[in-house]
Order: structure tokens, then C-alpha cells, then sequence
């Protein structure tokens, strides 16, 4: 019992408030948005540290798996946020120089992300837990690696479609996407430092369940709240059966765009 | 691009989605055990995103009445939500038992797809930040090569 009341304390209450750190940045008051940043960052924090503050927990493994693939991820994103603002944006951030740098990075973290799965050393942040593989990586990867091979691939033919002229962008994704799906069939075919073939084979069938149950689960909740909002749009006059609007409301739609733009308010 | 085309290239887009988890469920999962466990695996998950997307949306639906002054709007869209998560749970334990994987309980079951979804909802997460990244990579380096 004892047990329980501190990963409530340390692991599940901290979540709960990161959670409701990320549900204040959508309330428009920017006190209750600092206040939200805040508590995602104490909620976060706490999440992350319970792999060592209630290792008793089964679900604190979730952590130190977060914890490990970490840099990995920074890398990632950090190099493709240089590579983003170092090409020819209005808000370029960084020279032009450092595009390439920030592609290193890039492939540096995807290329450490896979390394940790395929060998175990003293220098790389462990996969284990307890003595053996970190369930959640287990979980982690093959959805990562599914999800992006999906993702991407559904990414690359709307680019090619509906994007406009940019074959280059559509082109790349496919490559990542092709990439993604021949790390996932070496996986099925070799065993690496974590998983073995069979313990793989298993992981990708639940991690297809999973996709597909998320998919699925999302689908039908945006279904049941789009017919909500269409039952009650439906019964509002279209825009030309409108009547004028009135001195009240003029002066009204006046306040928020003075509200919302400045400047001085003129006779 | 007229309106036929563009739904042609959505419904496309959809199927190239799962194209890849189809075809690498058929791949790998093939005993009787795997389906079971896969059932429960995409039971628990849709029961859980379900809930999940519907609190959020149920939120939303409270700035939605404010807004449009329909006051009813929430708590319609709420008993809708409930009816049919109460329908999808039955019929998905109906199915295959209490859903309840290597848990012993229902309690345990909750909390542990709720870190589950923690897990597989960051790789999603990731995915769609890294897809977005590469295309506007790709689309800055397209304006700066013409320079």
C-alpha cells in the first residue's frame, strides 16, 4: 500500500499536473499560461526523475526509457530546427553555414537512437531495466519506426498531390519512410542487443494493434463530436439570410479588432 | 485542383496510412496467441484514445456553447460520446473477455494503458514532428538554391 501512495505521489500526480500544465496553454489569460508552463515543467520534471525516486513501479520504467532516448531525440530536434531556420525563411535564426550541421545532427540522432538498440555499451544510455530490456522500448520502437514509416509514406504522396512543386520534399519522405520500413524488416530477420527476432515479431504485431487502435479510437471521437457541431450548425441561417448587423454589435466587432490590433481609436 | 481529384488523393492518402501496419502485421503476427493478444492490444488502445480525444473535445465543446450561445451543446456532445463508448466497450469485451493483457486487474489495466499510450502517443508525436521538419527543410533549401 505504501508502495502505491508514493508512485501516486511521485509518478501519477506529477503526470496529472503536466497534463494540466499542457491543458493551460490553451486558456488565452497569460498568467494561467505561465502558470501552466510551470507546472508542465515541475510535473515533467518529477515524471522523469521516478525511475529513481519510485523504482518499485512497474510504469517508472516508462520513465528511464524517456530519460535514455533523450539526447537522441534532442539531437533530432535540435538539428532540424537549425537545418529549418538556416535556409531562406522571413525568421532565419542561423547562418546558411549551419544548415549543414543541423542535417548532421539529424542523421547523428537517428543513427545513436538505432545504435542503442543494436549494441550494448558502457558509453550509450542503457535500454535496460531491472536487468533486462525496458519493456517501453519494446513498446517504443517498433511503434516509432512503424509510425514513421507510415506517416511519412502518407506525408510523401500529399506533398506529391496537393503540395504544389515540391517533388524534392515528397521525395525525401519517401526515402525516410523506405528507410523506417527496412529497419523494421531487419528487425524481424536479425536479433540485436535487445530483442530477439521472435520478441520482435511480437512487439510489431502490437505495436500495428496499438497504431491502428489509436487510429481508430481518434476516428471515431472526431466522428461523434463533428455530427455534435453539424447538428447544431445546421440550424443556423446561412450568411446571406443574415439580417444587418446592429449599432451594438458594430461597436462590439469594433472593441475586439482595437482590442486585438492597437493604435489609437479615431473621432 | 477541383474537388474529385482532392478526395481521390485523401482516400489514397488514408489507405497508404496503414498500408505499412498491414502489411507488416501480416508479416508478423501469425499464431492464434499473437491475435488475441493483438486483439486486446487495439481494444485497449481505442478504448483509450477514445476516452482520451473525447475529454478534449468534451473541453472544447464548453467554449463552443460560449461562443455560438448554445448552452445544450456540451452535454449533448457528452451523452453522445459516453452512448457510444459504453456501445464500443461492450461490444469489444463481448469479444475478448476484460481486455485485461498481463494485468490482474481492471484498476492496473487503466493505469497501465494510460502509460502505454504515453509511450506509443510520443513515437506518433515524434513521427509527425519529424515529417513536418523534413518538409519545410525541403522547402527552404528550395527558395535558398535559387539565389
Amino acid at each position: 500500500m505504501q508502495d502505491e501512495i508514493k508512485a501516486a505521489l511521485l509518478l501519477w500526480i506529477p503526470l496529472a499536473i503536466a497534463s494540466l500544465g499542457i491543458a493551460m496553454q490553451f486558456r488565452r489569460q497569460h498568467g494561467l499560461q505561465n502558470l501552466g508552463k510551470g507546472f508542465l515543467i515541475i510535473g515533467l520534471g518529477f515524471y522523469l526523475a521516478s525511475f529513481l525516486t519510485v523504482p518499485e513501479s512497474p510504469s517508472s520504467a516508462s520513465s528511464a526509457l524517456f530519460v535514455a532516448i533523450l539526447p537522441a531525440l534532442l539531437l533530432i530536434f535540435i538539428g532540424l530546427f537549425i537545418a529549418t531556420f538556416s535556409g531562406e525563411t522571413p525568421v532565419r535564426r542561423f547562418n546558411p553555414k549551419f544548415r549543414s550541421l543541423g542535417l548532421l545532427m539529424f542523421i547523428c540522432g537517428f543513427a545513436l537512437l538505432e545504435w542503442m538498440n543494436w549494441h550494448e555499451s558502457n558509453w550509450l544510455p542503457s535500454l535496460l531495466w531491472k536487468g533486462e530490456t525496458n519493456k517501453y522500448w519494446l513498446i517504443f520502437r517498433p511503434t516509432f519506426l512503424l509510425s514513421m514509416c507510415s506517416i511519412l509514406l502518407f506525408g510523401s504522396y500529399v506533398v506529391k498531390n496537393m503540395g504544389g512543386n515540391k517533388n524534392d520534399a515528397s521525395r525525401n519522405l519517401f526515402i525516410v519512410s523506405v528507410f523506417s520500413f527496412a529497419l523494421l524488416l531487419l528487425g524481424l530477420y536479425s536479433d540485436n542487443a535487445y530483442t530477439t527476432t521472435s520478441q520482435f515479431s511480437t512487439s510489431l504485431w502490437l505495436a500495428t494493434s496499438d497504431l491502428l487502435g489509436i487510429l481508430a479510437g481518434l476516428g471515431l471521437s472526431v466522428t461523434v463530436f463533428t455530427l455534435a457541431i453539424w447538428y447544431y450548425e445546421r440550424k443556423r441561417p446561412g450568411i446571406d439570410d443574415l439580417p444587418p448587423p446592429s449599432d451594438k454589435q458594430l461597436n462590439f466587432a469594433a472593441k475586439v479588432i482595437r482590442k486585438n490590433l492597437g493604435g489609437e481609436e479615431s473621432e | 485542383m477541383n474537388e474529385t481529384p482532392k478526395q481521390r488523393v485523401l482516400v489514397i492518402a488514408g489507405f497508404l496510412l496503414v498500408l505499412p501496419s498491414l502489411v507488416l502485421g501480416i508479416v508478423s503476427g501469425s499464431s492464434d496467441a499473437d491475435a488475441s493478444r493483438g486483439f486486446a492490444r487495439f481494444a485497449n488502445a481505442f478504448l483509450t484514445t477514445y476516452t482520451l480525444a473525447s475529454m478534449f473535445f468534451i473541453i472544447n465543446m464548453f467554449r463552443y456553447s460560449k461562443s455560438r450561445r448554445e448552452p445544450n451543446a456540451p452535454w449533448i456532445s457528452m451523452t453522445y460520446a459516453a452512448a457510444l463508448g459504453i456501445l464500443a466497450s461492450v461490444l469489444l469485451t463481448s469479444q475478448g473477455g476484460l481486455l485485461l493483457e498481463d494485468n490482474s486487474g481492471s484498476r492496473a489495466q487503466i493505469l497501465t494503458n494510460v502509460v502505454h499510450f504515453l509511450v506509443t502517443g510520443s513515437a506518433a508525436i515524434v513521427s509527425v514532428a519529424i515529417m513536418i521538419f523534413i518538409v519545410f527543410v525541403n522547402i527552404t533549401s528550395r527558395k535558398q538554391s535559387k539565389d
